[in-house]
Protein backbone atom coordinates (compact mmCIF):
# COMPACT_ATOMS: atom_id res chain seq x y z
CA UNK A 1 0.00 0.00 0.00
CA UNK A 2 2.76 2.37 1.06
CA UNK A 3 4.79 1.26 -1.90
CA UNK A 4 1.85 1.93 -4.24
CA UNK A 5 1.30 5.37 -2.73
CA UNK A 6 4.97 6.24 -3.19
CA UNK A 7 4.85 5.03 -6.77
CA UNK A 8 1.80 7.13 -7.44
CA UNK A 9 3.53 10.17 -5.96
CA UNK A 10 6.61 9.47 -8.02
CA UNK A 11 4.49 9.04 -11.12
CA UNK A 12 2.69 12.32 -10.40
CA UNK A 13 5.99 14.13 -9.96
CA UNK A 14 7.28 12.53 -13.12
CA UNK A 15 4.16 13.63 -15.04
CA UNK A 16 4.53 17.19 -13.76
CA UNK A 17 8.18 17.10 -14.76
CA UNK A 18 7.23 15.73 -18.19
CA UNK A 19 4.62 18.43 -18.74
CA UNK A 20 7.04 21.12 -17.59
CA UNK A 21 9.72 19.88 -19.96
CA UNK A 22 7.27 19.56 -22.84
CA UNK A 23 5.94 23.06 -22.15
CA UNK A 24 9.47 24.46 -22.21
CA UNK A 25 10.23 22.54 -25.39
CA UNK A 26 7.10 23.84 -27.08
CA UNK A 27 7.90 27.35 -25.88
CA UNK A 28 11.45 27.04 -27.17
CA UNK A 29 10.30 25.67 -30.53
CA UNK A 30 7.79 28.42 -31.03
CA UNK A 31 10.07 31.18 -29.91
CA UNK A 32 13.45 30.36 -31.33
CA UNK A 33 13.31 27.46 -33.73
CA UNK A 34 11.53 26.85 -36.97
CA UNK A 35 14.32 27.24 -39.51
CA UNK A 36 15.76 23.92 -40.58
CA UNK A 37 18.50 23.14 -43.07
CA UNK A 38 16.90 21.83 -46.25
CA UNK A 39 19.99 21.37 -48.40
CA UNK A 40 23.56 22.59 -48.44
CA UNK A 41 24.29 20.67 -51.67
CA UNK A 42 27.21 18.87 -50.06
CA UNK A 43 25.84 15.36 -50.48
CA UNK A 44 27.28 14.73 -53.93
CA UNK A 45 27.16 15.74 -57.52
CA UNK A 46 23.46 15.19 -58.12
CA UNK A 47 20.33 16.66 -56.59
CA UNK A 48 18.50 14.57 -54.02
CA UNK A 49 15.21 13.58 -55.63
CA UNK A 50 13.31 13.54 -52.34
CA UNK A 51 14.13 17.23 -51.95
CA UNK A 52 14.08 18.69 -55.43
CA UNK A 53 12.28 18.53 -58.73
CA UNK A 54 14.14 20.21 -61.59
CA UNK A 55 12.70 22.46 -64.30
CA UNK A 56 15.52 22.99 -66.78
CA UNK A 57 13.51 24.57 -69.57
CA UNK A 58 15.68 27.69 -69.65
CA UNK A 59 18.78 26.79 -67.63
CA UNK A 60 21.29 24.07 -67.01
CA UNK A 61 21.21 23.22 -63.30
CA UNK A 62 23.99 21.32 -61.58
CA UNK A 63 25.91 21.03 -58.33
CA UNK A 64 29.36 22.58 -58.32
CA UNK A 65 31.63 22.77 -55.27
CA UNK A 66 28.74 22.33 -52.86
CA UNK A 67 26.48 24.94 -54.48
CA UNK A 68 23.52 24.69 -56.84
CA UNK A 69 24.53 26.29 -60.13
CA UNK A 70 22.08 27.73 -62.65
CA UNK A 71 23.38 28.66 -66.09
CA UNK A 72 20.43 30.52 -67.56
CA UNK A 73 20.45 30.19 -71.34
CA UNK A 74 19.93 33.06 -73.78
CA UNK A 75 16.81 33.26 -75.94
CA UNK A 76 14.24 32.06 -73.39
CA UNK A 77 11.89 35.02 -72.88
CA UNK A 78 9.36 34.66 -70.06
CA UNK A 79 10.73 31.27 -69.15
CA UNK A 80 11.79 30.16 -65.68
CA UNK A 81 14.03 27.40 -64.49
CA UNK A 82 13.55 25.94 -61.07
CA UNK A 83 14.74 23.81 -58.26
CA UNK A 84 11.30 23.04 -56.87
CA UNK A 85 11.06 22.07 -53.20
CA UNK A 86 9.22 18.75 -53.01
CA UNK A 87 9.84 17.58 -49.42
CA UNK A 88 6.59 18.41 -47.60
CA UNK A 89 6.28 21.75 -49.39
CA UNK A 90 2.74 22.28 -48.13
CA UNK A 91 3.90 23.28 -44.65
CA UNK A 92 6.82 25.46 -45.78
CA UNK A 93 6.12 29.08 -44.91
CA UNK A 94 9.62 30.48 -45.26
CA UNK A 95 12.76 29.93 -47.30
CA UNK A 96 16.24 31.30 -46.71
CA UNK A 97 19.13 30.85 -49.12
CA UNK A 98 22.43 32.31 -50.20
CA UNK A 99 22.22 33.71 -53.73
CA UNK A 100 25.22 34.84 -55.76
CA UNK A 101 25.25 36.04 -59.36
CA UNK A 102 28.55 35.22 -60.99
CA UNK A 103 27.84 36.70 -64.43
CA UNK A 104 24.89 38.06 -66.38
CA UNK A 105 23.67 39.47 -69.67
CA UNK A 106 20.43 41.46 -69.80
CA UNK A 107 17.80 41.30 -67.09
CA UNK A 108 18.01 37.72 -65.80
CA UNK A 109 17.37 37.47 -62.09
CA UNK A 110 17.88 34.80 -59.39
CA UNK A 111 15.01 34.31 -57.00
CA UNK A 112 13.14 32.48 -54.28
CA UNK A 113 9.45 32.37 -55.13
CA UNK A 114 6.14 30.61 -54.77
CA UNK A 115 2.44 30.82 -54.04
CA UNK A 116 1.70 32.33 -50.64
CA UNK A 117 -2.09 32.48 -50.45
CA UNK A 118 -5.31 33.51 -52.13
CA UNK A 119 -7.45 36.62 -52.13
CA UNK A 120 -10.89 35.50 -53.20
CA UNK A 121 -10.39 33.15 -56.13
CA UNK A 122 -7.09 34.77 -57.18
CA UNK A 123 -3.66 33.49 -56.23
CA UNK A 124 -0.87 35.51 -54.64
CA UNK A 125 2.54 34.84 -56.15
CA UNK A 126 5.51 36.32 -54.31
CA UNK A 127 9.28 36.42 -54.64
CA UNK A 128 12.47 37.90 -53.32
CA UNK A 129 15.15 38.18 -55.95
CA UNK A 130 18.55 39.49 -56.90
CA UNK A 131 18.51 41.60 -60.05
CA UNK A 132 22.04 42.34 -61.28
CA UNK A 133 20.92 44.67 -64.09
CA UNK A 134 19.54 47.02 -61.41
CA UNK A 135 22.29 46.30 -58.91
CA UNK A 136 19.89 45.43 -56.13
CA UNK A 137 17.60 42.96 -54.42
CA UNK A 138 13.82 43.29 -54.78
CA UNK A 139 10.63 41.72 -53.52
CA UNK A 140 7.05 41.72 -54.71
CA UNK A 141 3.71 39.95 -54.66
CA UNK A 142 1.42 39.70 -57.67
CA UNK A 143 -2.22 38.78 -58.02
CA UNK A 144 -2.91 36.05 -60.56
CA UNK A 145 -6.32 35.06 -61.92
CA UNK A 146 -7.35 31.37 -61.59
CA UNK A 147 -5.76 30.61 -64.97
CA UNK A 148 -2.48 32.13 -63.66
CA UNK A 149 -2.92 35.28 -65.76
CA UNK A 150 -1.19 38.26 -64.18
CA UNK A 151 -3.64 40.88 -62.94
CA UNK A 152 -1.52 43.35 -60.95
CA UNK A 153 1.15 43.71 -58.31
CA UNK A 154 -0.03 43.78 -54.73
CA UNK A 155 3.20 45.48 -53.78
CA UNK A 156 6.73 45.92 -55.04
CA UNK A 157 9.74 46.88 -52.94
CA UNK A 158 13.45 47.37 -53.35
CA UNK A 159 16.40 47.22 -51.05
CA UNK A 160 19.34 49.62 -51.32
CA UNK A 161 20.31 50.84 -54.79
CA UNK A 162 22.42 53.54 -56.37
CA UNK A 163 21.19 56.48 -58.39
CA UNK A 164 22.40 56.41 -61.99
CA UNK A 165 24.83 53.57 -62.67
CA UNK A 166 23.66 50.39 -60.89
CA UNK A 167 26.04 48.91 -58.34
CA UNK A 168 28.15 45.97 -59.45
CA UNK A 169 26.77 43.08 -57.41
CA UNK A 170 28.58 40.28 -59.24
CA UNK A 171 29.85 37.70 -56.77
CA UNK A 172 28.21 39.45 -53.84
CA UNK A 173 26.54 36.80 -51.70
CA UNK A 174 23.07 37.84 -50.66
CA UNK A 175 21.40 35.93 -47.84
CA UNK A 176 17.76 36.23 -48.86
CA UNK A 177 14.98 35.30 -46.48
CA UNK A 178 11.32 35.10 -47.44
CA UNK A 179 8.50 34.40 -45.02
CA UNK A 180 4.75 34.52 -45.40
CA UNK A 181 1.57 34.10 -43.35
CA UNK A 182 -2.11 34.96 -43.85
CA UNK A 183 -1.30 38.37 -42.34
CA UNK A 184 1.89 39.41 -44.12
CA UNK A 185 4.84 38.74 -46.40
CA UNK A 186 8.37 39.54 -45.24
CA UNK A 187 11.53 39.63 -47.33
CA UNK A 188 14.92 40.18 -45.80
CA UNK A 189 18.47 40.65 -46.95
CA UNK A 190 20.91 40.20 -44.13
CA UNK A 191 22.80 43.45 -44.69
CA UNK A 192 20.18 45.63 -46.38
CA UNK A 193 17.14 45.48 -44.14
CA UNK A 194 13.73 43.87 -44.27
CA UNK A 195 10.53 44.74 -46.14
CA UNK A 196 7.21 43.65 -44.67
CA UNK A 197 3.87 43.96 -46.41
CA UNK A 198 0.73 43.57 -44.31
CA UNK A 199 -2.48 42.72 -46.17
CA UNK A 200 -5.68 44.67 -45.92
CA UNK A 201 -7.65 41.88 -47.61
CA UNK A 202 -8.47 38.53 -45.98
CA UNK A 203 -6.05 35.89 -47.26
CA UNK A 204 -6.76 32.16 -47.43
CA UNK A 205 -4.23 29.32 -47.91
CA UNK A 206 -2.93 28.62 -51.37
CA UNK A 207 -4.04 25.46 -53.14
CA UNK A 208 -0.66 25.21 -54.81
CA UNK A 209 2.34 24.35 -52.66
CA UNK A 210 4.81 25.34 -55.40
CA UNK A 211 7.92 26.98 -54.00
CA UNK A 212 11.24 27.13 -55.73
CA UNK A 213 14.64 28.65 -56.30
CA UNK A 214 15.49 29.68 -59.80
CA UNK A 215 16.23 32.08 -62.62
CA UNK A 216 14.07 33.96 -65.08
CA UNK A 217 14.34 36.44 -67.89
CA UNK A 218 11.64 38.56 -69.45
CA UNK A 219 13.32 39.46 -72.71
CA UNK A 220 15.72 37.38 -74.82
CA UNK A 221 18.30 37.77 -72.08
CA UNK A 222 21.14 35.53 -70.97
CA UNK A 223 23.40 33.90 -70.34
CA UNK A 224 23.49 34.28 -66.59
CA UNK A 225 25.19 32.16 -63.92
CA UNK A 226 23.65 32.12 -60.46
CA UNK A 227 24.61 30.04 -57.44
CA UNK A 228 22.34 29.04 -54.56
CA UNK A 229 23.53 27.53 -51.30
CA UNK A 230 22.56 26.77 -47.70
CA UNK A 231 18.82 26.51 -48.23
CA UNK A 232 16.80 26.62 -45.03
CA UNK A 233 13.05 26.28 -44.71
CA UNK A 234 10.64 27.43 -42.05
CA UNK A 235 7.76 25.05 -41.53
CA UNK A 236 4.37 25.67 -40.03
CA UNK A 237 4.26 24.13 -36.59
CA UNK A 238 1.42 22.42 -34.79
CA UNK A 239 -0.01 24.55 -32.01
CA UNK A 240 1.37 24.15 -28.45
CA UNK A 241 -2.01 22.78 -27.31
CA UNK A 242 -1.89 20.10 -29.99
CA UNK A 243 1.66 19.19 -29.02
CA UNK A 244 0.71 18.75 -25.37
CA UNK A 245 -2.30 16.63 -26.27
CA UNK A 246 -0.13 14.43 -28.46
CA UNK A 247 2.40 14.10 -25.65
CA UNK A 248 -0.30 13.32 -23.10
CA UNK A 249 -1.69 10.55 -25.27
CA UNK A 250 1.65 8.94 -25.93
CA UNK B 1 8.94 43.58 -34.37
CA UNK B 2 5.60 43.72 -36.12
CA UNK B 3 3.94 43.62 -32.74
CA UNK B 4 6.17 46.49 -31.74
CA UNK B 5 5.04 48.53 -34.68
CA UNK B 6 1.40 47.62 -34.11
CA UNK B 7 1.38 48.68 -30.49
CA UNK B 8 3.43 51.71 -31.45
CA UNK B 9 0.72 52.65 -33.92
CA UNK B 10 -2.12 52.08 -31.50
CA UNK B 11 -1.48 55.01 -29.20
CA UNK B 12 0.14 58.39 -29.09
CA UNK B 13 -1.63 60.08 -32.00
CA UNK B 14 -2.55 63.70 -31.33
CA UNK B 15 -4.62 65.94 -33.55
CA UNK B 16 -2.27 68.57 -34.91
CA UNK B 17 -4.67 70.51 -37.12
CA UNK B 18 -8.12 69.99 -38.61
CA UNK B 19 -8.08 73.45 -40.26
CA UNK B 20 -11.45 74.34 -38.76
CA UNK B 21 -10.30 77.79 -37.67
CA UNK B 22 -10.41 78.99 -41.26
CA UNK B 23 -6.82 80.08 -41.78
CA UNK B 24 -3.39 78.47 -41.74
CA UNK B 25 -2.30 78.70 -38.10
CA UNK B 26 1.15 80.30 -38.04
CA UNK B 27 1.80 78.74 -34.62
CA UNK B 28 1.63 75.33 -36.23
CA UNK B 29 2.84 75.84 -39.77
CA UNK B 30 5.45 77.56 -41.86
CA UNK B 31 4.16 78.14 -45.38
CA UNK B 32 6.42 77.59 -48.39
CA UNK B 33 4.45 78.98 -51.33
CA UNK B 34 7.30 79.11 -53.83
CA UNK B 35 5.30 77.26 -56.48
CA UNK B 36 1.66 77.97 -55.67
CA UNK B 37 -0.71 79.02 -52.93
CA UNK B 38 -1.91 77.43 -49.72
CA UNK B 39 -5.21 78.41 -48.14
CA UNK B 40 -8.03 76.95 -46.06
CA UNK B 41 -11.25 76.04 -47.82
CA UNK B 42 -14.22 74.34 -46.14
CA UNK B 43 -12.11 73.20 -43.20
CA UNK B 44 -9.31 71.74 -45.31
CA UNK B 45 -5.86 72.93 -46.32
CA UNK B 46 -5.93 73.61 -50.06
CA UNK B 47 -2.71 73.38 -52.05
CA UNK B 48 -2.91 74.95 -55.51
CA UNK B 49 0.33 73.86 -57.19
CA UNK B 50 1.12 76.04 -60.23
CA UNK B 51 2.85 74.84 -63.40
CA UNK B 52 6.27 76.14 -64.43
CA UNK B 53 8.21 75.32 -61.25
CA UNK B 54 10.53 72.38 -61.87
CA UNK B 55 12.13 70.73 -58.81
CA UNK B 56 10.10 72.91 -56.49
CA UNK B 57 7.82 72.08 -53.57
CA UNK B 58 4.73 73.62 -52.06
CA UNK B 59 4.82 72.93 -48.33
CA UNK B 60 3.15 73.32 -45.00
CA UNK B 61 6.09 72.71 -42.68
CA UNK B 62 5.40 71.60 -39.12
CA UNK B 63 6.65 74.26 -36.71
CA UNK B 64 5.36 73.19 -33.31
CA UNK B 65 7.40 70.70 -31.21
CA UNK B 66 8.77 69.15 -34.38
CA UNK B 67 11.58 67.33 -32.58
CA UNK B 68 8.98 65.21 -30.77
CA UNK B 69 7.14 64.10 -33.89
CA UNK B 70 7.79 60.52 -34.95
CA UNK B 71 4.72 59.98 -37.05
CA UNK B 72 2.38 61.93 -39.33
CA UNK B 73 -1.10 60.97 -40.43
CA UNK B 74 -3.39 62.92 -42.77
CA UNK B 75 -6.39 62.66 -45.05
CA UNK B 76 -5.43 63.50 -48.62
CA UNK B 77 -7.69 64.29 -51.57
CA UNK B 78 -6.23 65.10 -54.98
CA UNK B 79 -9.04 67.13 -56.54
CA UNK B 80 -7.44 67.70 -59.93
CA UNK B 81 -3.99 67.25 -61.38
CA UNK B 82 -2.07 67.64 -64.61
CA UNK B 83 1.44 66.37 -65.24
CA UNK B 84 3.98 65.03 -62.81
CA UNK B 85 2.92 66.85 -59.63
CA UNK B 86 2.89 64.51 -56.67
CA UNK B 87 1.38 64.90 -53.22
CA UNK B 88 3.27 63.78 -50.18
CA UNK B 89 3.93 63.53 -46.49
CA UNK B 90 7.68 63.75 -46.03
CA UNK B 91 10.54 64.63 -43.74
CA UNK B 92 13.78 63.52 -42.15
CA UNK B 93 13.23 60.39 -40.10
CA UNK B 94 16.72 59.50 -38.87
CA UNK B 95 20.42 59.44 -39.59
CA UNK B 96 23.00 56.86 -40.65
CA UNK B 97 26.30 58.26 -39.41
CA UNK B 98 26.36 61.86 -40.69
CA UNK B 99 23.80 61.23 -43.45
CA UNK B 100 20.08 61.97 -43.35
CA UNK B 101 17.12 59.73 -44.18
CA UNK B 102 14.63 61.65 -46.33
CA UNK B 103 11.43 59.69 -45.99
CA UNK B 104 8.07 60.07 -47.65
CA UNK B 105 4.86 58.62 -48.98
CA UNK B 106 3.86 60.01 -52.35
CA UNK B 107 0.66 60.06 -54.41
CA UNK B 108 1.38 60.46 -58.13
CA UNK B 109 -1.68 60.76 -60.40
CA UNK B 110 0.40 60.73 -63.63
CA UNK B 111 1.69 57.20 -63.02
CA UNK B 112 -1.34 56.23 -60.94
CA UNK B 113 0.92 55.03 -58.18
CA UNK B 114 1.32 55.51 -54.46
CA UNK B 115 4.88 54.88 -53.35
CA UNK B 116 7.15 55.08 -50.33
CA UNK B 117 10.78 56.04 -50.28
CA UNK B 118 13.72 56.41 -47.95
CA UNK B 119 16.60 58.25 -49.58
CA UNK B 120 19.99 58.76 -47.97
CA UNK B 121 21.26 62.33 -48.25
CA UNK B 122 24.64 63.74 -47.34
CA UNK B 123 25.20 66.40 -44.70
CA UNK B 124 24.28 70.10 -45.04
CA UNK B 125 24.41 72.46 -46.72
CA UNK B 126 23.76 70.47 -49.91
CA UNK B 127 22.03 67.33 -48.60
CA UNK B 128 23.28 65.62 -51.73
CA UNK B 129 21.34 62.50 -52.72
CA UNK B 130 23.65 59.53 -52.09
CA UNK B 131 21.56 56.41 -52.63
CA UNK B 132 18.10 54.93 -52.17
CA UNK B 133 17.79 52.84 -49.03
CA UNK B 134 14.27 51.68 -49.78
CA UNK B 135 11.51 52.18 -52.33
CA UNK B 136 8.11 50.48 -52.45
CA UNK B 137 4.83 50.73 -54.29
CA UNK B 138 1.32 49.66 -53.41
CA UNK B 139 -1.07 47.92 -55.80
CA UNK B 140 -1.22 49.85 -59.07
CA UNK B 141 -2.35 51.36 -61.32
CA UNK B 142 -4.79 53.07 -58.99
CA UNK B 143 -7.15 55.99 -59.47
CA UNK B 144 -5.85 58.88 -57.39
CA UNK B 145 -7.63 62.00 -58.69
CA UNK B 146 -11.00 62.34 -57.00
CA UNK B 147 -10.20 59.77 -54.29
CA UNK B 148 -9.57 60.36 -50.59
CA UNK B 149 -6.78 58.48 -48.82
CA UNK B 150 -5.96 58.11 -45.15
CA UNK B 151 -2.21 57.96 -45.10
CA UNK B 152 0.51 57.78 -42.48
CA UNK B 153 4.21 57.44 -41.78
CA UNK B 154 5.68 56.21 -38.49
CA UNK B 155 9.39 56.15 -37.84
CA UNK B 156 11.77 54.94 -35.17
CA UNK B 157 15.39 53.81 -35.03
CA UNK B 158 14.18 50.29 -35.94
CA UNK B 159 12.40 51.19 -39.14
CA UNK B 160 9.69 53.13 -40.93
CA UNK B 161 6.12 52.03 -41.56
CA UNK B 162 3.97 53.49 -44.32
CA UNK B 163 0.26 53.07 -44.71
CA UNK B 164 -2.29 53.99 -47.34
CA UNK B 165 -5.83 53.00 -46.51
CA UNK B 166 -7.22 49.86 -48.15
CA UNK B 167 -3.89 49.17 -49.88
CA UNK B 168 -1.96 47.63 -47.00
CA UNK B 169 0.93 48.60 -44.81
CA UNK B 170 4.61 48.54 -45.77
CA UNK B 171 7.36 48.44 -43.18
CA UNK B 172 11.06 48.81 -43.87
CA UNK B 173 13.31 47.64 -41.03
CA UNK B 174 16.85 48.96 -40.98
CA UNK B 175 19.90 46.75 -40.93
CA UNK B 176 22.08 49.83 -40.48
CA UNK B 177 22.50 51.57 -37.15
CA UNK B 178 20.08 54.49 -37.31
CA UNK B 179 20.07 57.38 -34.87
CA UNK B 180 17.60 60.18 -34.29
CA UNK B 181 17.80 63.02 -36.79
CA UNK B 182 19.09 66.41 -35.71
CA UNK B 183 17.17 68.11 -38.52
CA UNK B 184 13.45 68.08 -37.83
CA UNK B 185 12.00 69.19 -41.16
CA UNK B 186 8.63 67.46 -41.60
CA UNK B 187 5.97 68.64 -44.02
CA UNK B 188 2.89 67.98 -46.11
CA UNK B 189 2.68 69.28 -49.63
CA UNK B 190 3.16 68.88 -53.36
CA UNK B 191 6.16 68.74 -55.70
CA UNK B 192 6.91 68.63 -59.41
CA UNK B 193 10.15 67.51 -61.02
CA UNK B 194 9.46 68.71 -64.56
CA UNK B 195 7.56 71.84 -63.65
CA UNK B 196 4.23 70.51 -64.83
CA UNK B 197 0.83 71.20 -63.32
CA UNK B 198 -1.47 72.67 -62.18
CA UNK B 199 -2.69 70.47 -59.35
CA UNK B 200 -5.17 71.04 -56.53
CA UNK B 201 -4.86 68.93 -53.38
CA UNK B 202 -6.65 69.04 -50.04
CA UNK B 203 -5.15 67.91 -46.71
CA UNK B 204 -7.26 67.44 -43.61
CA UNK B 205 -7.19 65.93 -40.12
CA UNK B 206 -3.45 66.03 -39.64
CA UNK B 207 -2.32 63.97 -36.65
CA UNK B 208 1.17 63.60 -35.24
CA UNK B 209 2.57 60.73 -33.26
CA UNK B 210 4.37 61.85 -30.13
CA UNK B 211 5.98 58.99 -28.18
Amino acid sequence: MLHESLSRKKMKKFNIFLYAISFLLVLACNTFAGWELYDDFNSGSSFETDKWSLDTSSANISIENGEAKFVHLPGRPNDSSWLILVKNPKNIVGIRAKVRVQSYVGDVRGRIAGYVGKIGENSIWSAVRVRPSRGRAETYASILAPNDVYLNDLFFGTFKYNYGQPANILNKTYILEWYFSPADIAAKTYDQGEIIFEYEDPVSPSESSFKGLGTRSIELDGACTVYFDDVYVYRKRTSPATNLLLLGNS
Amino acid sequence: MLLGFSSYAAAGWELYDDFEQGTIDSQKWIKDESCGTISVENGKAKFAHASGHPNDSLYLIFSSNTSNISGIKATITVASCTGDVRTRIAGYSGMIDENYLWTGIQFEPLTRRIYNSIAVEGPPPTYEGLYQLHYSEYRNPIQIVGQTFESQILFSDDGVSFEANSLGKMTYKFSDEVSATDYFFRAIGTRSTEGQGPCVVYFDNVYVYVP
